[in-house]
């Protein structure tokens, strides 16, 4: 499974937006993601909807 | 002094920008200490023990963005405040210009991309593991650059990337390079034939950065500093070392790690030595001799690793490296040195911005000048009371918890504040011989650290010079000629500062001793 990956890494930055900068400028392929704490940043809320989504 | 502060409602940003918007306000006239930050509950407490929570910022939540300086008067606040707007404005606008497709999730991300093979994850790390976990079951390999990951949660991800056929880089993984693309903290470097698995970020971009300049480099498969605990088991370092083996572009391999737990490195070394490919282990500190009976060869530093795989990649054999230059030269840029420092200055002080650099260093200082006193000893009892204040010989890891998130300020790779005070300090005390320091070139680091270092050793010399005593600096650069920030550039600008620059850290640790030692460890240099 790693050799496509060494061949040739196909990336999601999922974060910092100076890493996908930084992924561009080498021309990487490289998409963001512009993440946001889910349900407003509570563990407890991400946990319960966690849990829905798996039932 | 004054404090005043701004609430951006519902403006969330990454840690990174934050940090890079805060480290320009704080270089503004005026300005003594600026905080922007996501207004969670552990930053606001350190607000409040920083003694610039405002009320406004007491209202703010976790969704909301704090500006927070403190002045010496409300406009050279409200100046910050505004170019801390105006910065963030600007890059709205950017993105705007730019119109690139920005996804709200991993999952429509992937949706998006259906053929991409790797996330990288920098969210905070109480929200890490779930990315990691999604990435996983969306079949892909996954590099967590957060720590505050837990080791439960990492052995959980790793075990269900084993059962996948999936890399799981990290937690707390600074550095990769998958041919030849640079992730996270990562120097720019020569592809070639060399492939490296590391348990260490700055290791990995030293031994890459030094194979660069010779046969160049494959991959750098980064593990996190857990990997070869006894509780994970070195999943991931296996799998690399796995990874390389099947890798047609990789003849020969660099493993580098602090010393594993003996069940780890007996597994490691055994796989490692069926790959059937040239191989150099380098356990910071550890045993060579269980590398040597497996068949493999054993390395003391970061740039005797690099050096001996460089040899057999050439086909010659692996030897070490004390010093590039020849003796008479390194004898004469040492004399230089102490022959102008006086008979009360005794000890080093080692300033790092790279935890696996300020732990070599001191493995090499310690048997040649004795105990290192520091905020992470090779021994307990070498522990310093207070990180603050050095004793004897000491070395500091100032990208340590705390001296960053621990007080809210970023890490010394893209900051350096902290480590600038250090050095003054560290140059105010009459029993200081020698300053040693290391500079971290790269995508991700500070774009310009020789430029923020050299005023201030300059200023450090100065310190010294008024008091009659001359203060020796001894630096070494880790980088390459294709960094953004130049590898010639940045030494030439340390150099200009007096400073004495070294290939490596190991080198540049040795010098440090030889001067301190007015030349007497120049013996036990060469016979190791």
């Amino acid at each position: 499974m790693t050799v496509e990956l060494l061949r040739k890494p196909k990336i999601i930055n999922v974060g910092a937006r100076n890493f996908h900068d930084s992924l561009k400028a080498q021309g990487a392929d490289s998409v963001h993601v512009d993440w946001r704490p889910p349900a407003g940043g509570d563990r407890e809320m991400v946990a319960l909807l966690d849990k829905l989504k798996k039932i | 002094m004054v404090t005043k502060s701004r609430v951006c409602k519902g403006e969330y940003r990454d840690s990174i920008f934050l940090m890079r918007i805060s480290q320009q306000l704080g270089s503004l006239d005026g300005v003594q200490q600026t905080s922007v930050i996501m207004a969670t509950d552990a930053n606001k407490e350190l607000l409040r023990d920083a003694g610039t929570f405002t009320d406004e910022v007491a209202r703010a939540g976790p969704n909301d963005l704090a500006i927070v300086v403190d002045a010496v008067s409300p406009e050279r606040a409200e100046e910050a405040i505004s170019k801390a707007m105006e910065m963030m404005a600007e890059a709205v606008k950017e993105r705007a210009e730019e119109a690139e497709a920005v996804y709200k999730t991993l999952d429509s991300a992937a949706g998006a991309s259906p053929d991409s093979n790797l996330v990288l994850i920098s969210v905070p790390g109480a929200f890490a593991a779930r990315e990691a976990e999604r990435a996983l079951e969306l079949g892909k390999h996954v590099m967590i650059f957060s720590d505050g990951v837990s080791v439960e949660d990492e052995i959980r991800l790793k075990r269900l990337g084993k059962e996948k056929g999936m890399l799981v880089m990290g937690p707390d993984c600074g550095t990769a390079i998958i041919n030849g693309i640079g992730l996270g903290f990562a120097n720019v470097v020569k592809r070639g034939p060399v492939g490296v698995v590391a348990a260490s970020g700055t290791g990995a971009q030293e031994v890459a950065s030094l194979i660069s300049a010779g046969p160049g480099i494959s991959h750098v498969i980064g593990t996190g500093g857990r990997d070869l605990s006894d509780e994970v088991g070195g999943i991931t370092m296996l799998m690399g070392l796995r990874a390389l083996a099947a890798d047609p572009e990789t003849e020969t391999i660099v493993l580098i790690s602090k010393p594993p737990s003996p069940e780890v490195a007996k597994r490691v070394l055994k796989a490692a030595s069926e790959v059937g490919k040239p191989t150099v282990v380098n356990f910071l500190g550890g045993d060579p001799k269980i590398i040597e009976e497996a068949g493999l060869t054993p390395a003391i530093t970061l740039e005797d690793a690099a050096a001996k795989v460089i040899a057999l990649q050439r086909g010659g054999k692996p030897r070490s490296v004390t010093f590039s230059a020849d003796s008479d030269e390194i004898k004469k840029t040492a004399e230089r040195e102490y022959g102008k420092i006086q008979p009360h200055q005794r000890y080093i002080r080692g300033i790092y911005s790279g935890g696996t650099f300020c732990s070599e260093a001191m493995l090499i200082a310690r048997d040649l000048v004795g105990d290192v006193y520091s905020n992470v000893p090779l021994k307990p009892e070498l522990k310093l009371e207070d990180s603050n204040t050095s004793k004897e010989h000491t070395f500091v890891d100032m990208g340590e918890d705390e001296f960053t998130v621990e007080i809210g300020k970023p890490h010394p790779m893209i900051y350096h504040e902290l480590r600038q005070k250090r050095i003054l300090q560290e140059a105010s005390d009459p029993e200081t011989a020698v300053l040693l320091l290391d500079a971290v070139l790269g995508y991700g680091a500070h774009e310009d650290p020789a430029g923020a270092l050299a005023p201030t050793l300059r200023e450090a010399k100065k310190i010294a010079g008024k008091e009659e005593r001359y203060l020796p600096v001894i630096a070494s650069v880790c980088g390459t000629l294709q960094d953004p920030q130049n590898l010639t550039a940045q030494e030439k600008k340390l150099k200009d500062a007096g400073v004495v620059l070294m290939p490596s850290n190991a080198q540049a640790a040795r010098m440090a001793a030889l001067i301190v030692t007015r030349g007497g460890a120049w013996n036990k240099i060469v016979r190791r």
